[in-house]
């Protein structure tokens, strides 16, 4: 957050150091279509419609796997656009870096428990 | 350190109002609603992974008519976030950045949301 810390010279924002987070939040975004996309085809084929249905959907390795994927990527793309809400909308410093912090945190711990959860249907599922 | 003076994002009042900026503006909105829709699909994969009865309660609440009413307002938010987000890849290309191409995208964009979601439903309807 080089925007936030204001460490370049005269505190006008992440000069020359933006390029490498511009980049990511684009592979991120992008790495998200094929994702979704999975998803949807995916449960839309599958039509699963009882508890063990689901199981067995989830708990398949061609499954388990793009939904790990999936949240791991889900999680990242998001925590970029929510920081870039922040940044942008929330002046006030203690309720930017209050915010940042939870949205970070908030991401980081929602796609652990997500991808602990696919882990449990992977292992012991089925 | 005079992180006062930053210049900040452009407020959204100044503005007249305009296309472009409605769909710029949608865009964030329902990122931010599909944050909280990545939050239910932890808590449904939660739930699935804890057994039978945890997932009996969540999809009673999302096959509820106002658990309908939700999912089909996420849909829409998505299909949204999907067609606007490759619109904003197209123009990381250097593509439609003029005022013409930047509004046509824009429509279709969300003309294409509304179709999608349509039939996506009716085809779960089927």
């Amino acid at each position: 957050m080089a925007g936030m810390t204001g460490n370049t010279p005269r505190n006008l924002g992440p000069a020359r150091k933006g390029g490498a987070e511009w980049l990511a939040q684009r592979i991120f975004g992008a790495a998200m279509v094929p994702l979704v996309i999975w998803l949807l085809a995916s449960l839309l084929i599958a039509r699963p419609d009882a508890f063990q249905d689901y199981v067995l959907w989830a708990s398949a390795g061609v499954n388990a796997l793009p939904l790990i994927l999936l949240l791991a990527v889900m999680f990242h793309h998001a925590h970029h656009g929510l920081k870039d809400i922040v940044r942008d909308y929330v002046h006030q410093p203690f309720c930017k870096l209050l915010l940042a912090a939870l949205v970070k945190l908030g991401c980081f711990g929602l796609a652990a428990v997500g991808i602990l959860a696919v882990m449990r249907l992977a292992i012991w599922g089925s | 350190m005079d992180s006062g003076k930053r210049p900040l994002s452009p407020h959204l009042g100044v503005y007249r109002w305009q296309w472009t900026m409605a769909y710029s503006i949608l865009h964030r909105f329902t990122g931010i609603a599909l944050s909280l829709g990545a939050v239910l699909l932890v808590v449904w994969l939660t739930a699935l992974a804890a057994g039978p009865a945890a997932f009996a309660t969540v999809q009673a609440l999302l096959l509820s008519p106002f658990g309908i009413l939700v999912m089909i307002g996420f849909t829409l938010a998505f299909f949204y976030h999907l067609l606007n987000g490759l619109r904003h890849l197209v123009w990381d290309s250097g593509c439609w950045l003029d005022l013409r191409g930047a509004e046509r995208s824009g429509h279709a964009a969300a003309g294409g949301a509304v179709l999608l979601t349509a039939l996506l439903w009716l085809f779960i309807g089927l």
